[in-house]
């Protein structure tokens, strides 16, 4: 376990260094920002005097460095206070564990420095962005493991009957429908279309419940045509029977009130911060459909695969409960593959699922990387991807325990 | 068929138990707006932008600032003197003006006097600070040992500048010379840009990044209206940061805004008619307030002779810039692709809402094909023959102007090849002299024509200036100098209507438009005004 956990860190400190130099590197490519941040007037002594306030006069090798010797938990730094080296001792924080004549070594916290567009610490912004992206991603998660599952288990179930078709089919609309179009797609209908609320007839529900209750309970066969066909009545019945005296019955729906546009928080003019969880709904879902048509179908597969192992039909021997079957013998086996995939999937939502961010203008780490990434906002993109680097190795490494915990085949080595 | 249903069915199920509540405001009134590019930070050295310049309005004063018609009024300052040699400028304060209260100030009401302006100043000098804003003070006497900036008493501060400087009291009316508090600037040092503590008619609430700002009204503010009633009237100001456009606009329509500022492609066209009036279906709802604004859109055209990307180029002839000058149509740009809502840049360089603007002036820049085509052929060139394609350089948000004139020169026979860069670029290869023809605006720091001007004062080429083309010319530089020796306004705005004639006979910038402030107000925000540098002053709006 130890000399797991402890491959797993070498493995994981690897991974961050590479993605760190990488991106530090990549983005010395690009134009510094002094020049937008000098204003209109771009007085070459502002710019100047930018530069040298972030670093950004210095050479590119010479600023990883610092930039190095910021993120590492044991830094040097000059006791000069004119010092480039020197960070004021508020901001780094931490404490010295050698004092020299002319340097120290600190030990504290990874400094990530202000972001150049605010102004504002980069882990403060960081501490502000990841709840948001944390809370999306866990009930975007739960949304489609509890709906997949339930959904893969009933599709199995009814193997080959439409409800599995349905299912089916649904799943791989889900699946394919790329995550910016749903995102503006459910966007537009549940934050404007539906937003209000709408008033519709009780025949177009009434008749298409009438037609399922018939071929089921009375005529026990199924008519082609028949469910379609009340649909169709119900809305001529709603639009036209006005015209010619039949009642339409109106039936009004609360519209959903949820906005296109929001986060986790929002601002009360008097009260301050206040939690909107109805913001979340919309986001959750859209980030959800995914993951839950994925489940879904791996859920479906992973049963239908396990009930035909000897082992059920042994248990179904031995004279089980099918419920007891189905609990501690089929479902326990089926989950595996679906824990794997969705702590997989888990693991890109914490990244930040920017588009989903984008377009509803969620706060979070996915909007935060893209904002610093349109501006050049490198302290920022740093920190953000650092954050996201260490969250895949942890939850790579919880995946590989948890896998190992559900099936002992696969213990640790 | 059936799964369009049941989807839309199920939807409505899981959106059924959602229900909303309102914030409950009573009978206060609060003004909300949408800011879709963020906020930086409140403290006024970074006010670069006007989404921060409005954000610092707000809770801070200056010594002065402009009114309505762009007059210098007083603020902090109730009254000041120049000096004869007009190189000194007294400032008597106010004895009632306070900051608001924080847990850094000893008294709870504590008054401003003429250090806290000494500190605002110098503190805009600090080079480890690094504002944007400090060249505000560059016609200051730095030399002295007080940086020029002398505290007579603590009511009375003498600034001292290097030679007269008439727009100076423009300057001192900027966002950057806003002052501060040095106990709460110290205490919070960077962080002060969220913890911000000024004399302005608003003090901080709440601020959460990315999602809101919320001010309140400033119950000691100074100012009273004529009635004696204490200003502001609003009871809190409220910001959202909504990067989505289209729902800016539907905010507006549905009442949570109380204003929008400015055109984006996203309603337009919903909202104008093509001649730049509000159509007639929201006539009791939303108002179009609309005047100059000082700004230019323009394209300019690198004229040093020592550059190397121009040796030998048909650019260099004054007669080729000319022809482009003239060459394309104004009135159907503003129209087609601005909705009439900015103005035709047909007198200038100089905008529209400057005293120096002259509607009657003519520059010679009237759309005229056969004036372009002869210009060419006088140049040598005709039917654009013998002229390369010429690179025009841009950011996307201007592509579609830029594709217009690629249309309308293609017609002289001159080819453009439209270069889209992204911001950060486009100013550095534009700084950088390495643009022969860009896009860019000037927008007016202080309302003088000689901030425009200096766009062609050859000692401000850049990167050390905002001569970006590199235009120079001597009778040009004097009557510069002329200009700022002179302390008549009307002498004054006679000399730049001439420079202003210099610049366009030689055509180093073509101007596109002369800018458009376009407010959209609801009906039930009263008092609600603005002027041509486009501030947001929101003293005595009222809310019925």
């Amino acid at each position: 376990m130890i000399s797991f956990l402890l491959r797993r860190s070498i493995y994981g400190i690897t991974v961050l260094f590479g993605v760190v130099t990488l991106v530090f590197f990549l983005f010395g490519l690009v134009p510094d920002p002094a020049r937008e941040l000098a204003g209109q007037t771009e007085s070459e002594e502002v710019i100047q005097a930018i530069r040298v306030k972030y670093n950004l006069d210095l050479s590119l090798g010479h600023r990883y460095l610092l930039f190095i010797n910021d993120v590492s938990p044991l830094s040097l730094y000059a006791n000069n206070t004119e010092s480039r080296r020197y960070r004021s001792k508020e901001e780094v924080g931490g404490f010295e564990v050698f004092s020299g004549d002319d340097n120290k070594l600190v030990l504290k916290a990874p400094y990530l420095g202000r972001s150049y567009l605010t102004d504002r610490s980069v882990s403060a912004i960081l501490k502000d962005a990841f709840p948001g992206t944390l809370v999306l991603a866990l009930v975007a998660m739960l949304f489609a493991m509890i709906i997949g599952i339930l959904l893969g288990l009933w599709s199995a179930l009814n193997e080959g009957t439409w409800i599995d078709r349905m299912i089916l089919l649904t799943a791989s609309v889900g699946m394919s429908g790329p995550s910016f179009f749903m995102a503006i797609l459910i966007a537009w209908i549940g934050g404007f279309l539906l937003y209000d609320s709408v008033s519709i007839s009780l025949w177009i529900i009434v008749l298409p419940l009438l037609a399922i209750l018939v071929q089921r309970m009375v005529l026990k066969r199924k008519i082609p045509g028949l469910f379609t066909g009340s649909i169709v009545l119900g809305t001529v019945m709603w639009i036209g029977g006005s015209k010619v005296g039949i009642p339409a019955f109106g039936m009004i729906l609360p519209g959903t009130g949820l906005p296109m546009n929001g986060s986790l928080y929002t601002v009360d003019v008097w009260k301050g911060e206040q939690l909107a969880l109805k913001n979340l709904i919309l986001p959750a879902l859209t980030l959800g459909i995914r993951p839950l048509a994925v489940v879904a179908q791996l859920m479906r597969n992973s049963v239908l695969e396990v009930k035909r192992q000897d082992f059920v039909r042994t248990a179904r021997a031995k004279g089980l409960s099918e419920v007891r079957i189905m609990s501690k013998h089929i479902l326990r086996n089926a989950l595996n593959p679906v824990l794997t995939a969705a702590s997989g999937w888990l693991a890109s939502m914490l990244a930040g699922a920017v588009f989903v961010e984008f377009v509803f203008g969620w706060k979070g780490m996915g909007l935060e990387v893209f904002r610093s990434l349109e501006k050049n906002d490198l302290p920022v993109v740093m920190g953000a991807v650092m954050v996201i680097a260490v969250l895949f190795v942890i939850i790579n490494t919880l995946v590989d325990l948890v896998y190992g915990w559900i099936d002992p085949r696969v213990r640790l080595n | 068929m059936r799964l369009r249903f049941f989807y839309v069915f199920i939807l409505f199920l899981t959106l059924l138990s959602c229900s909303s509540t309102d914030e409950e405001l009573g009978s206060k009134t609060v003004f909300t707006y949408n800011e879709s590019n963020g906020i930086s930070s409140l403290d006024p050295a970074f006010a670069r932008n006007l989404e921060n310049m409005w954000a610092v309005n707000q809770l801070f004063d200056g010594l002065v600032m402009l009114n309505e018609s762009l007059e210098i009024a007083p603020s902090i300052a109730q009254t000041w003197e120049i000096g004869a040699d007009a190189k000194t400028y007294t400032f008597h304060l106010r004895p009632d003006v306070y900051f608001h209260s924080d847990e850094a100030f000893e008294v709870s009401k504590r008054p401003v006097n003429a250090e806290d302006i000494a500190f605002s100043f110098n503190r805009l000098l600090d080079p480890t600070l690094a504002s944007p804003g400090k060249w505000i003070f560059d016609a200051v006497d730095q030399s002295r040992s007080d940086n020029g900036f002398e505290v007579l008493n603590d009511s009375t501060l003498c600034i001292h500048l290097k030679s007269p400087f008439p727009a100076f009291l423009g300057l001192l009316s900027t966002q950057y010379a806003a002052i501060v508090p040095k106990e709460v600037v110290e205490q919070y040092g960077a962080d002060f840009r969220s913890h911000p503590i000024g004399t302005g008619p608003f003090k901080m609430a709440f601020w959460m990044e990315d999602v809101a700002l919320v001010f309140h009204k400033n119950e000691n503010y100074w100012e009273q209206d004529e009635a004696g009633v204490q200003l502001p009237y609003l009871d809190a100001v409220k910001i959202e940061f909504v990067r989505d456009m289209s729902a800016e606009y539907l905010g507006l329509l549905q009442g949570k805004y109380d204003f929008m500022s400015g055109l984006h492609s996203a309603y337009k066209d919903e909202l104008l008619l093509s001649n730049g009036e509000l159509r007639a279906s929201f006539e009791n709802k939303i108002r179009l307030q609309k005047r100059p604004f000082i700004k230019t859109d323009y394209i300019g055209i690198l004229v040093d002779d020592s550059a190397a990307i121009l040796e030998n180029h048909p650019l260099r002839n004054p007669l080729v810039r000319r022809a482009l000058n003239v060459g394309f149509d104004r009135n159907s740009m503003v129209r087609y692709l601005r909705n009439n809502s900015v103005y035709a840049a047909g007198h200038g360089f100089i905008p529209q809402g400057l005293p120096a603007y002259d509607e009657t002036a003519d520059y010679g820049v009237t759309f005229d094909q056969e004036l372009a085509l002869d210009l060419l052929r006088e140049a040598g060139y005709p039917n654009g023959e013998g002229i390369p394609p010429i690179p025009l350089s841009t950011t996307s948000d201007y592509v579609d102007l830029c594709e217009f004139l690629q249309f309308q020169w293609g017609q002289l026979g001159i080819k453009i090849e439209v270069d889209v860069l992204a911001s950060a670029s486009h100013r550095e290869k534009v700084s950088k002299s390495q643009a022969l023809m860009f896009r860019k605006s000037w927008l007016a720091d202080y309302p003088d024509a000689e901030n425009f001007l200096m766009l062609f004062n050859s000692s401000n080429f850049c990167p050390n200036g905002p001569n970006y083309t590199h235009y120079s010319n001597e009778a040009f530089d004097s009557l510069y100098t002329e200009a700022s020796l002179s302390t008549l306004p009307e002498q004054r705005q006679q000399i730049y209507r001439r420079m202003d004639s210099l610049v366009m006979a030689e055509s180093p910038v073509i101007p596109l438009f002369y800018d458009q402030v376009s407010h959209f107000v609801r009906e039930e925000v009263k008092a609600f005004e603005t002027n041509g540098v486009n501030m947001l002053d929101l003293r005595k709006t009222r809310k019925k």
